[in-house]
């Protein structure tokens, strides 16, 4: 190959490609700096993919909200209710002896019950702790005796039981299959506890 | 390092994973190192600015590295080609010689005023020709060699050899700034 000859410069250039090594620490910092860089882009990576996950469940928890509150749904309530019997009567009547002394003679006066046995079931959900079993214990038998849904009479009985004074769990002829299962259950909870 | 080992450390590194960035690293920086300073015709310092500069830029633009178009060291030399050019043409308006610094008057300033000259000659080649003296010059690929891996006869890469020459021998003597006379 002929070559074109080149200035003296650039032959030397050419023939001997510069060769010197980096400085020291050049190569430890620009490590330690870029892999900052990686680690970085890694915690945001996931902070990002975490909004994201807490967003979808807002999203989600959102429109359960919507279809709940929606006018005319078919979805029923299922309010927990209070974490046990002792919160009613603590706060019914603060200050009283042990919790069979202080069971009602008779369930608080209710006045006018509405006719459906799921607007009852949401005036108990809406009503104090004193009266939430009764109201609820009455929506279930609506809904056992009246609607045949056996779905709705246990979770409202469920409710009821939760909450309702150890006296109310004794067990009566007059009672259907359903509520004494579920006193027979509640009484041996309370055992447990 | 197997094209296959670049493309999976690639993956890992997008995942966050420091140890494969490293990995690559290692196995890149002597090379691109040497690729630097040869465009940098030897000035150190310069070269060290110009690889620091491509790792960074390197590091976070990763994502845009396609290992299906090209192997990692090409992918940081054309970044490197990149940041020497705006390195250099953003100083060639700086004179080492002005009214604050007298003339040179040792060897190692002009030495160095010739080496500025190179590179400016390097940034002014074609694509092309800049790799074909690379692989040539600072590679040390044979013409054979050269042919087959461009898929070329050795006769046309003889030809694009002398051309490239040429054209380096022009632009070099193109630049004709006043850099060894003081700035009137």
């Amino acid at each position: 190959m002929s070559e074109v000859p080149l200035p003296g410069p650039l032959d030397e250039f050419l023939a001997n490609p510069p060769a010197s090594p980096p400085h020291a620490d050049l190569r430890r910092d620009l490590l330690a700096r870029s892999t900052l860089i990686i680690h970085q882009r890694r915690r945001r990576r996931r902070a990002i993919l975490a909004a994201a996950s807490l967003a979808a469940a807002s999203l989600l928890i959102a429109l359960g909200v919507w279809a709940l509150s929606r006018p005319g749904t078919e979805v029923r309530p299922t309010p927990d209710g209070p974490a046990s019997s002792l919160e009613i009567v603590a706060k019914a009547k603060p200050g009283v002896g042990p919790l069979e002394d202080h069971v009602p003679k008779t369930p608080p006066p209710v006045t006018t019950l509405p006719s459906s046995p799921l607007a009852l079931e949401w005036r108990a959900f809406d009503a104090p702790p004193e009266t939430q079993w009764v109201l609820y214990r009455e929506a279930g038998d609506r809904y056992f005796e009246d609607a045949n849904d056996l779905a709705s009479a246990l979770r409202c009985y469920t409710q009821a039981f939760r909450s309702a004074p150890t006296s109310v769990l004794a067990i009566h002829r007059d009672d259907n299959w359903m509520v004494m299962a579920l006193k027979r259950d509640q009484i041996e909870r309370r055992k447990e506890n | 390092m197997p094209a296959d080992d670049e493309r999976r450390l690639h993956r890992a590194v997008l995942r966050g994973d420091e140890r494969a960035w490293r990995s690559l690293y290692d196995a890149c920086f002597a090379d691109l190192d040497a690729y630097v300073l040869w465009r940098c015709a030897g000035l150190r310092d310069r070269a060290d600015d110009a690889v620091q500069d491509t790792w960074l830029t390197a590091v976070r633009r990763i994502a845009d590295f396609d290992p299906d178009r090209g192997r990692f060291l090409a992918w940081l030399r054309g970044i490197a080609a990149n940041v020497v050019r705006a390195q250099f043409r953003h100083r060639h308006a700086e004179p080492l010689v002005s009214e604050n610094h007298p003339a040179p008057e040792d060897a190692r300033v002009q030495r160095r005023e010739q080496a500025e000259q190179i590179v400016r000659a390097l940034i002014c080649l074609p694509e092309r020709y800049e790799r074909a003296l690379r692989a040539k010059y600072l590679d040390r690929m044979s013409v054979q060699a050269m042919a087959a891996a461009w898929n070329e006869t050795p006769k046309a890469i003889e030809s694009l050899l002398s051309r490239a020459r040429e054209a380096f021998r022009t632009a070099y003597a193109d630049d004709d700034e006043p850099h060894l006379s003081p700035k009137r």
